[in-house]
């Protein structure tokens, strides 16, 4: 093949070219060290580049959430022991006292250090990791128990049932006095401002609110309960209490007013449904007519004191955002209770200064419980009549059914738990609902039976009470928070509280006897005989508070046994979850070493590598270059004459 | 014998022969590195005998130097238009290619892995902190860095495909350029080559123009003689005569009215010619520069709007009519564009999307009812096979769609500070939502106490199960086809970088294919100084012997004229 110059020229600058291509390349990858520094250097590496350096961002990050989760935990866990310390140390002081031989000055000295170890109960309660309270659920910016005396008004509901009927022994005073054992319910404070509303399911009573330094407040009428307010109990006569023993589906509701907490107390926000009560001086209506309130929802028939500067009364009606059917009139206001809006009618114009006080609804850690509707369901023929509702853990009383066909008779309904034993014989208009299971077993009467709806309220599956969840690995959460409300519980506090109180109110009555005594004894009025009669009346009385003294320590001792159980449940349950997060701490620490090496594997270039051949190319590219200017040169020219 | 100064022509003729070899050498060396030069070469030939009276034969005349030709082979020139065209297609293509992956900007730390990572790695602190405003500050940052990092590829990708057309307007006037020339040269040479003689300089130029316009765009040449032996030469590109000896048809480029891709940026040209006939870039055989660039401009993977006529409607009072399809491929078209049925073009200036996910189109006259049938196929914008900057920009917008949603919907069911809901997280300002406008709704970027933590605001301030939601979009989503998000992404980028390597390695192909068909030319018509130099010396010795001949001749005229007879 024929060649000429300036092919020679063509291909030398072209392989000169490539030679200088194939250097820089290599100059690139010594620099950065990274065998890919685009994604064409090679696709399929990079895509394995990119998933490691995010496994290893987030092996990062998952390590940062366990080490926070573990200091919370760890705070929890501590908060509890302490719990268990002082109850252990309030049981070996109830033993103590409890005994005989103690002279109310011991019990006193006892007393004092319960005392103590309540306030210090109060500080393990609002146990705090960076500035956040622990044991608070999610409102952690609101301490478990109040750190202060407060004043708050708010009205709280509770709810009770059979089960919640104690008996307690008093001393009732007379001549001579004696002891009573009295029924009672116990609510979640003392010293209540005032009763709103009473609700009993299923029965009649009345409802007498006085304290319990009133004469027969312990000893209620048939009929009757009495409301103790200093005391913060229910009395019942034990008449009636046989009646709500019976009564299937009992339940007694009461919520109560209370305006101010003592320095200890529990935070009613975290342990019971509550509506607070707000106070606004001088609010303006902006120019849609409308008020906006902060917090809600707003309880129905709660605002209350309302004055407008332009004198005018209004009228309030109640309803929700999505009413679209409201009509205002001009003097009402409609206060639509999900979003807090207060629309005004036409009376009232922009800029009129309002005053009012209004109730929310304040969350609680209640179970939630969502409505289910069937239709359309028909009722088998042949044995078993039963048919499933599809869902579990039905609510008490929350079943409602009609019927397509109205002669049917009024079913009766009975609830019972799935280890229930069964009732025989199965009375034919009665429906059976299994609670756990949510399967209605129907009466021969509803045969065949078409069913035009079915109401009922069920457990959410994914009631979520309160749990702070952490990611600590893909796809894997751990929680970790307890809820203060289920470990140091308002019966706990009740109960010590409740102690504290009784014993203080014994051991000055026994001194105040003591006192008496000693005065009659310095008296110089009264008789021999006489003196002696009171005396011994007197000495009885004491005799009578020095054992209730000793009985309320006695049952301490049991009450906090029961207490105990709990606070080491959880802990136990904590010191699980902190060894889980030992072992995903090692994982990840393994993970992180591994990915690293993994990353350097699939990205670095080997350095060693790189140079080597960075020195064979810079020799190649200089033979390149000498050999070119060797064969450019030279012609025939050259060499004729 | 002939006549007496016989011996004298023959001499001179000589001279004449070896001076012309002499300064066809000559200037062969001085273009030694011309491009595009072919060596000349002279053919020379004895000239035309006389025949002598005495009967001994024909006494020869010398020589002479009938023509002057270039070695020039038809057969590699073909050859090189035809290779040429590929390798300017791939060279452009690999250039285009690696600045579009580097617009990803991966691997780095400014890439889409660091800005998702750290999008939930700030979430995840947020969920053990939901009260404090310091990590909402600090999540809503990261959400607004990764949105912004969609918007800044948008624009680069927006940028790029302007930056495209331009050059292909460039690309376009080059050729038309090319073209004149070429048909300027045509009519020089035709006009030279009149009297006889070859235009050999005109024509190493015209060939030279013709290599050049088969790198931008396929060519092909053709030259015919006529019956009355006038030349005629046509250039061809894509299969369409475009020089026709001395008449040329220029290209020109028209801002296109209707977007092609609902993705692309406003304006993109469209190729025509002059009069109006467009440029056919659906050939097969379509290659050069202009079939990279159009590729990367327009390659939206076949992923036109298509779909099958279920029903027309005309509405007879009015000019008005209405046509629905059924299996739509994509359902994010042009508010108002063209549709074509059966190669018919119909401009809409609506549609509606019915609940079954069939599209309805509303327009204005021509009415396609008379020539549309059910079942028909139809059409809208152009299909593209290579993935272009449309099909990048197409999956950039399909996922911040996505993914936006994803998280508007947790978000929507979740409670700001002062209890407002059904808010959205990221909002696109303006329609269609696009990477290019999509972003952090501008509420929560003016206050943080708008972004939503929890599903009910009454839930205390620890309540993180809406955080926690959200987090679980980055391992799992349904939307996503079942995979993560970030995995979506890493595959486009992948793909950018498979192609550029395809591309990449292509054009090293074409090149050396190139490289291989020049060097043969070149060793077919280059010069080479040696040769050059050898027949230097060669025609050097002719003309001296010549010119000796020459004083041999004088010795003997001298001899005839003055020493003989008297």
């Amino acid at each position: 093949m024929r060649i000429t110059n300036s092919m020679i020229t063509n291909n030398s600058l072209l392989y000169l070219n490539k030679n200088m291509q194939n250097t820089m390349k290599l100059q690139q990858q010594y620099s950065t060290g990274k065998k890919i520094n685009r994604p064409s250097d090679d696709p399929v590496v990079l895509s394995r580049s990119l998933k490691i350096r995010t496994s290893i961002t987030e092996g990062n990050q998952y390590k940062r959430n366990v080490s926070d989760a573990n200091s919370w935990m760890n705070v929890t866990e501590q908060s509890f022991v302490n719990t268990m310390d002082m109850l252990k140390r309030m049981r070996d002081l109830s033993v103590q006292a409890s005994s005989d031989t103690n002279t109310s000055d011991e019990r006193e000295k006892i007393l004092n250090e319960i005392t103590q170890l309540r306030e210090q109960m109060v500080q393990e309660g609002n146990v705090s990791y960076a500035g956040r309270y622990v044991l608070s659920g999610y409102k952690t910016n609101v301490p478990l128990m109040f750190t202060e005396d407060t004043k708050k008004e708010i009205d709280i509901e509770e709810s009770f049932k059979n089960s919640d009927i104690t008996k307690k022994e008093i001393i009732i005073d007379g001549n001579p006095p004696k002891k009573k054992e009295v029924y009672r319910i116990r609510l979640g404070y003392d010293d209540i401002n005032g009763i709103k509303q009473t609700d009993i399911k299923g029965l009649n009573f009345n409802t007498k609110e006085m304290n319990s330094t009133d004469t027969g407040s312990y000893e209620p009428e048939e009929g009757t309960i009495n409301y103790l307010k200093d005391t913060g109990e229910i009395i019942i006569n034990e008449a009636d209490v046989e009646k709500m023993k019976t009564t299937p589906g009992f339940e007694l509701t009461t919520s109560y007013y209370k305006d101010s907490f003592k320095k200890g107390e529990p935070n009613p926000v975290h342990y019971f449904k509550n509506y607070p009560y707000n106070h606004i001086n001088d609010i303006k209506i902006d120019g849609n007519n409308k008020i906006k309130l902060q917090n809600t929802p707003i309880k129905e028939g709660s605002v209350n004191n309302m004055t407008i500067d332009n004198g005018v009364v209004p009228t309030i009606k109640y309803t929700t955002s999505e009413d679209t059917d409201f009509v205002l009139g001009s003097d009402e206001i409609r206060v639509d209770k999900d979003t807090g809006i207060l629309t005004f009618g036409s009376d009232f114009t922009k800029d009129d200064s309002v005053k009012m006080s209004y109730q929310h609804i304040s969350d609680n850690i209640d179970t939630d419980y969502q409505i289910g509707i069937d239709t359309e369901k028909k009722v088998p023929n042949t044995d078993p009549l039963s048919i499933n509702l599809g869902e579990s853990f039905i609510k008490e009383d929350s079943l409602n059914i009609k019927f397509k066909d109205a002669t049917l008779p009024t079913p009766t309904i009975i609830y019972k738990k799935d280890l229930d034993p069964a009732i025989t014989p199965f009375p034919t208009d009665q429906i059976r609902v299994n609670t756990d299971t949510g399967e209605l077993i129907f009466g021969s009467d509803f045969s065949d039976a078409d069913i035009a709806s079915i109401n009922y309220e069920y457990e959410r599956k994914d009631k979520n009470p309160q749990k702070i969840e952490y990611e600590v690995s893909t796809n894997q959460k751990i929680t970790v928070n307890q809820l203060g409300i289920n470990v140091l519980t308002n019966d706990m506090l009740r109960d010590i509280d409740e102690l504290i109180s009784n014993v203080t109110t014994s051991v000055s009555k026994i001194e105040d006897i003591d006192e008496q005594i000693k005065n009659l004894n310095e008296n110089t009025d009264l008789s021999d005989e006489e003196k002696e009669k009171q005396i011994s009346s007197l000495k009885q009385k004491k005799v009578l508070q020095d054992d209730m003294g000793g009985k309320h320590f006695s049952e301490m001792i049991g009450k906090s046994d029961q207490h105990l159980k709990i606070v080491s449940k959880a802990q136990a349950k904590i010191g699980t979850n902190i060894n889980r997060l030992d072992l995903t701490t090692n994982r990840l620490d393994d993970d992180e070493i591994n990915f690293t090496e993994l990353l350097s594997k699939t990205e670095d270039v080997d350095m060693a590598e790189v140079i080597v051949k960075i020195k064979s190319q810079e020799m190649i590219y200089n033979a390149s270059l000498m050999a070119t200017s060797k064969v450019i040169q030279q012609t025939l020219l050259d060499f004729i004459r | 014998m002939g006549s007496s100064f016989f011996g004298f022509n023959i001499a001179t003729q000589g001279l004449n022969v070896a001076r012309g070899a002499l300064s066809i050498t000559n200037h062969n060396i001085s273009n030694v590195e011309t491009r595009g030069y072919s060596r000349q070469q002279a053919v020379q030939r004895a000239s035309r005998p006389l025949s002598s009276n005495t009967g001994i034969g024909m006494i020869g005349t010398g020589s002479e130097i009938t023509n002057i030709v270039r070695i020039r082979e038809q057969y590699l020139d073909s050859k090189f238009l035809r290779v040429n065209g590929s390798a300017g297609h791939y060279d452009v293509k690999e250039t285009a290619m690696k600045e579009l992956e580097s617009i990803f900007n991966e691997p780095s730390d400014a890439g889409f892995n660091t800005a998702i990572d750290d999008l939930f790695n700030s979430l995840q602190d947020l969920s053990k902190n939901p009260g404090d405003d310091s990590y909402k500050t600090a999540a809503v940052g990261k959400l607004d860095t990764f949105a912004k990092y969609f918007n800044t590829v948008a624009g680069e990708f927006q940028d790029f495909q302007s930056t495209i057309n331009s050059t292909i307007e460039t690309k376009v006037n080059q050729i038309n350029n090319i073209g004149i020339q070429i048909q300027q040269l045509n009519n020089q040479i035709s006009s030279l080559e009149f009297s006889g003689d070859m235009a050999n300089d005109l024509r190493d130029q015209r060939d030279l123009l013709v290599d050049d316009l088969s790198r931008i765009v396929n060519t092909e040449t053709k030259e015919t003689t006529l019956k009355n032996g006038t030349k005629e030469f046509k250039v061809l590109i894509n299969g369409e005569t475009f020089v026709d000896n001395e008449s040329v048809r220029q290209l020109k480029v028209v801002a296109r009215e209707n977007k092609a891709n609902p993705e692309d940026v406003k304006g993109l040209y469209d190729i025509k010619w002059k009069t109006g006939q467009m440029f056919n870039t659906d050939k097969p055989g379509f290659e050069g520069e202009l079939k990279g660039y159009l590729d990367i401009r327009d390659g939206n993977n076949n992923m036109n709007l298509t779909g099958d006529v279920k029903g027309v409607l005309p509405e007879a009072s009015t000019d008005k009519w209405e046509v629905s399809i059924g299996n739509p491929s994509r359902l994010d078209i042009l508010d108002n564009g063209q549709i074509t049925i059966n190669n018919k073009t119909y401009k809409y200036d609506s549609f509606k999307i019915e609940d079954d996910g069939d599209i309805t189109f509303n327009g204005v006259s021509p009415n396609p009812t008379a020539d549309v049938k059910l079942g028909d196929k139809l059409e809208s914008g152009e299909s593209t096979e290579y993935k272009g900057v449309p099909y990048y920009m197409n999956k950039l917008n399909d996922f911040v769609r996505t993914f936006a949603n994803e998280f508007n919907e947790i978000h929507n069911q979740g409670q700001t500070e002062s209890g407002e809901t059904n808010k959205d997280l990221f909002t696109f300002k303006g329609d269609p939502k696009t990477a290019y406008n999509f972003g952090v709704s501008e509420d929560i970027l003016n206050n943080v106490d708008n972004l939503a933590t929890r599903y009910n605001k009454n839930n205390g301030e620890s309540d993180n199960d809406l955080i926690n939601d959200l987090i679980s979009i980055k391992q799992e989503s349904k939307a996503f086809g079942n995979g993560k998000p970030s995995t979506y992404m890493e595959l486009v980028i992948s793909q950018a970088g498979i192609d550029t390597k395809k591309a990449e390695s292509f054009n090293i192909n074409k090149e050396n294919m190139v490289q291989s068909v020049q060097n043969q030319r070149l060793s077919n018509s280059g010069v080479d100084l040696n040769e050059e130099a050898q027949n230097m010396i060669k025609y050097q010795q002719a003309y001296n012997t010549a010119a000796k001949m020459l004083s041999v001749m004088n010795e003997i005229y001298n001899v005839t004229i003055n020493q003989m007879g008297i």
